[in-house]
C-alpha cells in the first residue's frame, strides 16, 4: 500500500542558502511523527513544504501518490492541515464561524453550509472541548484557548494529515497537553499527525516515530527508543543532557544537564 | 451584548438587505425633491411611479418634468453610485489589507484616478468619447498605479499586503503631486479642475449614470464573488492558503472590482475623502466583519451617506452649492474620530 506522506531526497533552498537537504521519509496513515531538532535544523520549512506552502527545490514530497506542488490549494487543503506557533483571530467573527473557514474548499463561494459542514464544526468544536465558546468572538479567548480554536479549525477540514509547526510552544503545561491528547485522538482516526516539538519527553510520550533532524539532514529517525539516544541527542543538541530511567517506558526521560556544557 | 446584535443581524441580513434597499429609494425620492426648486415629496414620487411604468407624465407641469428628469435624477443617482463604489471598495480593500484604515486613497488608486481623470479633461472632451474620456483616464491612471503597486511588492511574497501599503502611499502621493503641477499649469482651467478635484456632481447627465452604474455592476459582482474568501484572508495569506483559498484568485477579483468602482467614482465625481473609510469601519463596529453582509450594506450605506451630504451641500448655502468633498470631510472627520475613541475606550 503506498504510504500517505512520501518525501523522496527532498531539498529546500532560500536562496543560495540550503535550510534542508536530502531528506527521504514516509509515514503511514494513523502514526504520530515528531520532528525534533535544534532551532534552524530545518524542521518548519520541512513542514511547510509538506503543507505546499513553500516549494521544494529537489526531490519529490507526495501526499498519496500526487506531488503536492502540482496540487491545486483546495486539493491540498483536502490532504493537509495545519496549526502554526502564531494563531491570528480575525476580529468581529465568533469562534464558530472562524472554524467554519475550514469548511470552504468544500463548496463554491455561492454555497451556504451544507449539514456535512456543520456536523464537522460542531465535531471539532466538541473534541477541543470549546463549544461553549462557539458563539463568542474569537478575539476575546485567551492564548491557549485561541489555539485550540486553531487545533479545531483543522480538525474541521478533515484532511488526511494534520501538521502541527511548535503549535503547543507558547501553551501552558494545560493546553499542551490538551493539544497533544486531541491530536493522538486523531491517529485512531487514521490521521497521519506530524508535529514539530522542542519537548524531547513530550516527543517521546506521543509519537509513534521520531525524526531528529540536523542542520538541515535527518541526524536519526526510528522509534523514540532508536532515536533518543544520549551520545546522539548531545551531539544534535550541543548541550550536555541527564537522562533518567523510566520504568515502564524503552527510553528515558531526559533534563538539562546545568552542571556542564559542550 | 454587540456579539447578539452581531448574530442577530446576521440570521436577518435578507430582511435588513430589503429593508436598507427600501430605506435608499425613499431616501433617493427625498434627495430629488430638494433643490433651489422645491419640487414636493409625493409629486416626486408619483412621477418616478409613472416613469418606471412608462407611463405618460402629461399631468405635472413640464418645468417639474424637466427638472427632475433631465437634472436633479442623474445628478442624485450618480451621488448614490458614487457613495456605494466607494464604501463598497472601501471595505474590501480592508479586507485585502487587514486594515480597517485602508480605503481606495491607502494604496493610491484613487490618486492615479484623479491624475487619469484631470489628463484626460486637460486633453479635451470629442464627442460621445469625451464622456468616456473620463472614465478611461481614471481607469488607466489607477490600473498603472495597482500595477506599479503591485510590482514593486512582488519581491517578498510573504509581506506582499505591507509592502502594498507602503508602495500605494509612495505611488499615490507622486500621483497627487502630478495632479497639482498639472493644475498649476492648467491657467484659466484651474479653477474647474480645483472643483472637480473637491468632488462636484453639479453637471453630470445619464451618459455618466449609465457608465458608472456598467463600472459599479461589474466591481461589485467581483468583490461579492471574493467576499467569503476575503473573509479567510483576514486570517494570514498563508492560512488563506492552507484552507484551500485561491489567495492570488482573490486578490485579482478585488483590485480589479474595488479599483473599476473607485476609478469610475473618482473618474465623474473627483476626489471624495472619508466615505471609503468612514463607513466599512461604522458598519464593521455595528455588524460584525463578516464581508459577505459588509460589502453590499457598505454599498447601501454608502449610497445614503452620500445622498445626505449632497443634500447638504445643496441646500447649507443655496444657491451656492458647496462641493461635496468639503461636506464628507466635515461630517466624516468627527465621527471618524468618535468612532476611533469609542474603540479605544472598548465600548
Amino acid at each position: 500500500m503506498t504510504p500517505l506522506l512520501t518525501i523522496h531526497q527532498c531539498s529546500i533552498c532560500f536562496g543560495q542558502k540550503g535550510v534542508v537537504t536530502d531528506v527521504s521519509l514516509s509515514a503511514d496513515a494513523g502514526s504520530f511523527v515528531a520532528l525534533i531538532g535544534p532551532n534552524g535544523a530545518g524542521k518548519s520549512s520541512l513542514l511547510r513544504a509538506i503543507a505546499g506552502i513553500i516549494r521544494h527545490a529537489a526531490g519529490s514530497i507526495r501526499l498519496a501518490s500526487t506531488e503536492v506542488a502540482l496540487m491545486t490549494p483546495a486539493q491540498r487543503a483536502r490532504m493537509v492541515a495545519m496549526v502554526s506557533q502564531q494563531t491570528v483571530m480575525p476580529e468581529g467573527f465568533t469562534v464558530r464561524e472562524v472554524i467554519e473557514m475550514a469548511r470552504y474548499a468544500y463548496r463554491p463561494w455561492y454555497a451556504s453550509a451544507s449539514i456535512a459542514d456543520t456536523e464537522a464544526v460542531d465535531r471539532a468544536l466538541m473534541q477541543c472541548e470549546i463549544m461553549q465558546f462557539a458563539d463568542v468572538p474569537a478575539t476575546q479567548l485567551s492564548g491557549g484557548e485561541q489555539q485550540r480554536v486553531a487545533v479545531a479549525r483543522a480538525i474541521a477540514q478533515e484532511s488526511q494529515i494534520l501538521i502541527l509547526d511548535e503549535a503547543t510552544a507558547h501553551l501552558d503545561l494545560h493546553h499542551q497537553a490538551a493539544i497533544l491528547r486531541i491530536s493522538r485522538e486523531m491517529t485512531h482516526r487514521g490521521v497521519l499527525v506530524i508535529a514539530a516539538m522542542h519537548d524531547l519527553n513530550l516527543a517521546a510520550a506521543y509519537a509513534t516515530h521520531i525524526i531528529l533532524l540536523d542542520n538541515g539532514r535527518v541526524a536519526a529517525q526510528g522509534t523514540p527508543a532508536d532515536v533518543l539516544q544520549q551520545i546522539v541527542l548531545e551531539r544534535v543538541y550541543r548541550t550536555a543532557l541527564i537522562s533518567i530511567p523510566l520504568p515502564d517506558a524503552p527510553y528515558p526521560l531526559y533534563i538539562l544537564d546545568h552542571s556542564q556544557s559542550l | 451584548m454587540m456579539q447578539r446584535l452581531h448574530n442577530r443581524i446576521r440570521h436577518r441580513s435578507r430582511w435588513i438587505m430589503v429593508f436598507l434597499i427600501c430605506l435608499l429609494s425613499v431616501a433617493l425620492a427625498g434627495a430629488l425633491s430638494v433643490g433651489s426648486v422645491a419640487i414636493p415629496f409625493s409629486m416626486v414620487a408619483e412621477m418616478l411611479w409613472h416613469w418606471l411604468g412608462g407611463t405618460s407624465l402629461g399631468q405635472f407641469p413640464a418645468s417639474a418634468v424637466d427638472i427632475l428628469f433631465t437634472i436633479r435624477l442623474p445628478r442624485v443617482l450618480l451621488v448614490a453610485l458614487t457613495g456605494a463604489a466607494l464604501s463598497a471598495s472601501g471595505a474590501a480593500y480592508q479586507g485585502l489589507f487587514r486594515n480597517s484604515l485602508a480605503d481606495p486613497y491607502i494604496i493610491g488608486v484613487a490618486s492615479g484616478a484623479g491624475l487619469g481623470a484631470m489628463v484626460a479633461v486637460l486633453a479635451g472632451p470629442v464627442s460621445w468619447f469625451g464622456t468616456i474620456a473620463m472614465p478611461v483616464g481614471a481607469f488607466s491612471g489607477a490600473i498603472i498605479v495597482v500595477l506599479a503597486v503591485t510590482v514593486a511588492a512582488q519581491r517578498r511574497r510573504e509581506r506582499a499586503t505591507q509592502d502594498m501599503i507602503l508602495a500605494g502611499v509612495a505611488i499615490g502621493t507622486l500621483a497627487s503631486a502630478l495632479t497639482t503641477f498639472l493644475m498649476i499649469r492648467a491657467g484659466r482651467q484651474a479653477g474647474q479642475l480645483l472643483a472637480f478635484l473637491l468632488g462636484s456632481a453639479s453637471s453630470v447627465g445619464w451618459e455618466a449614470v449609465r457608465i458608472v452604474t456598467v463600472c459599479i455592476v461589474i466591481g461589485l459582482t467581483c468583490l461579492v464573488i471574493a467576499a467569503r474568501d476575503l473573509n479567510v484572508l483576514l486570517l494570514s495569506e498563508e492560512q488563506a492558503d492552507l484552507l484551500g483559498i485561491d489567495v492570488r484568485r482573490v486578490r485579482v477579483l478585488v483590485i480589479f472590482g474595488a479599483t473599476l468602482m473607485t476609478a469610475a467614482a473618482v473618474a465623474f465625481h473627483g476626489l471624495i475623502g472619508f466615505v471609503g473609510i468612514i463607513v466599512p469601519h461604522a458598519l464593521r463596529l455595528l455588524f460584525g466583519g463578516d464581508n459577505r453582509t459588509l460589502v453590499p450594506f457598505a454599498a447601501i450605506f454608502g449610497a445614503l451617506f452620500l445622498l445626505s451630504a449632497d443634500v447638504l451641500a445643496r441646500t447649507l448655502q443655496a444657491p451656492v452649492e458647496i462641493p461635496l468633498g468639503i461636506v464628507t470631510a466635515c461630517i466624516g472627520s468627527p465621527v471618524f474620530l468618535a468612532l476611533l475613541l469609542r474603540r479605544n475606550r472598548g465600548l
